[in-house]
């Protein structure tokens, strides 16, 4: 079975978008966490 | 500039960032607690990136697009399902943890206290010898790495990762880490968000896509029997190294209680877009037929040379350096941790102040470091084949760990005899029939090819422990008070108290 080119696409974006979400979910707890101070 | 001078100001640069903010944060540092657990309040923002920065490695930069190129769909799903679900699971067995041992501070003291001695030491040395093991490979890929790319001599290049790394650990310990770690994490993220992005943008998805399906078409196959064993396996290999390795321990007791299953689902994962979005940068290789001199293995610097330039090959440089130092800086404070915790204060000096376990921290480290360096630079060629050989190890140790957390029937000689038979059996399916014992064979059976080989011997091994585990703790229940777990104190605390 090979894989369609849409499903092969959004194996692309996945990993390009979740990796900006990453960055971006991980600045956002810190910036939440320093403020109530709950940072370590 | 030269493309070598422009390497080593990235590689100074980055190195006396860390080291600056190592050591700022070094001042919290004011018992063994902090040196090793980071003082047990860690939130989710800390958390999750010293997760991801230690679980991302080079391996994860280099061997994903490699798998990809050699398994195409299926090894990049492989590899990335792998490794986030390795974290994931992680997640409850660490909340567990964090309740039933709340002043643990390695693994060891889990194995210590849960099981005997004889199950103590076992697993001692399977751990020493396997994060040892881990710590000479980044130190290694650091000097093969910066001599590959910028030709800088491989002795200076492991050399220098190493003290880098040394200087900022030596004295903050976890608490150090925590702050590089973070910046680390948000340097390879950001990174591995750029280059695929980048790179489809530029070769056009569309071109590649039909370039695979001429050039390569079994790399877009998801019924490749070499691919789905990968696929099924890799998850059981990678399971069984988070739950051994004492850096995930480490993290486990450092975060928040209220934060702890959040932050590890969470790095989980944020960890299974790294090996997708570097390992998908091999089929821009298989679609464009682009040529490969230093083999598979050299797949992702390739193509991010051909067109990202010298910029995109420098940050390429910079994103692997930032995932060996902070995987580096992870392991020594690990492995330092068990010589301070565990044979320091509970073998060769019991009665030890709190200062006194600190202080044999941080010489820890610095004896680790020169261990590491003496060690990687006689490039060792059966370092790869040690790693892979000690998968079987932790595989048999899932079973035992997650039921010594959560049962309290668990038969400690049960577990004891079960590993032990697993590894034997498992190592004999990795030798094909011989009992592997790595420096030599013993020829037992002849196995057919399909029951040979490294995942064959991982399966085989949680096999036989889960089950000889499970039977003997139903047949010969052994139960235990967790209260002895909860209760306990690290003996230089209860010192420090007295």
């Amino acid at each position: 079975m090979t894989v369609p080119y849409a499903v092969w696409l959004a194996l692309i974006g996945v990993g390009v978008i979740g990796s900006l979400s990453t960055f971006a979910g991980i600045l956002i707890a810190f910036f939440k966490e320093r403020k109530s101070e709950e940072l370590w | 500039m030269s493309f070598q001078t422009l390497g080593i100001l990235i590689i100074l640069v980055l190195g006396a960032t860390w080291i600056f903010a190592g050591l700022k944060v070094s001042k919290k540092v004011k018992n063994a607690d902090d040196y090793l657990v980071g003082g047990r309040n860690v939130g989710v923002a800390l958390g999750s990136a010293t997760i991801l920065a230690t679980w991302v490695t080079g391996n994860t930069i280099l061997a994903a697009p490699e798998s990809g190129y050699t398994y195409g769909v299926l090894g990049v799903l492989g590899y990335a399902v792998g490794g986030g679900i390795a974290v994931i699971a992680f997640a409850p067995l660490a909340a567990r943890l964090k309740e039933i041992l709340p002043a643990g501070r390695t693994v060891g003291d889990f194995f210590r206290l849960r099981f005997d001695m004889k199950n103590y030491w076992l697993f001692l040395v399977m751990l020493l010898i396997w994060d040892l093991g881990w710590l000479l490979t980044q130190g290694m890929a650091a000097g093969i790495l910066l001599e590959s790319i910028f030709g800088i001599p491989f002795q200076v290049g492991v050399i220098a990762t190493v003290v880098i790394v040394l200087a900022y650990v030596t004295i903050g310990g976890m608490i150090s880490v925590l702050s590089t770690d973070f910046m680390q994490t948000l340097l390879i993220m950001i990174l591995v968000f750029v280059f695929p992005a980048l790179i489809y943008w530029m070769a056009g998805p569309r071109e590649v896509y039909d370039g695979m399906l001429a050039r390569m078409p079994e790399t877009l196959r998801l019924d490749n029997p070499a691919g789905l064993l990968f696929l099924c396996v890799i998850p059981l290999v990678y399971i069984g190294e988070v739950f051994m390795d004492n850096t995930f321990w480490q993290r486990a007791f450092a975060l928040r209680k209220s934060v702890m299953k959040k932050t590890f689902t969470y790095a989980g994962v944020g960890w299974i877009f790294v090996p997708i979005a570097t390992g998908t940068l091999a089929f821009v290789a298989v679609g464009t037929g682009l040529d490969l001199p230093g083999g598979p293995s050299s797949v992702a610097p390739e193509v991010v040379a051909r067109y990202a330039g010298t910029l995109g090959s420098v940050l390429f440089l910079a994103l692997l350096w930032a995932a060996l130092a902070s995987t580096m800086a992870a392991l020594l404070n690990g492995v330092a941790g068990i010589f301070m915790n565990d044979i320091y204060n509970n073998l060769i000096n019991k009665r030890a102040t709190d200062k006194q376990v600190l202080r044999s921290g941080r010489a820890a480290t610095v004896v680790l470091a020169a261990i590491t360096i003496v060690t990687a630079l006689a490039r060792p060629t059966t370092l790869l084949s040690l790693l892979i050989w000690l998968g079987i190890i932790n595989a048999a140790y899932i079973i035992p760990i997650v039921s010594g957390a959560f049962f309290k029937r668990t038969n400690p000689t049960g577990v004891f005899i079960s590993v032990i038979t697993g590894v034997l059996v498992g190592l004999t399916f990795y030798g094909g029939g011989a009992l592997d014992l790595l420096f030599f064979q013993i020829p037992l059976f002849d196995f057919p090819d399909w029951a040979s080989g490294d995942l064959q011997g991982a399966v085989v091994s949680f096999t036989i422990s889960a089950v000889g585990t499970l039977v003997s703790t139903k047949l010969f229940p052994r139960p235990y008070d967790f209260r002895r777990m909860r209760n306990w104190k690290p003996s230089s605390v209860t010192q420090a108290g007295v």
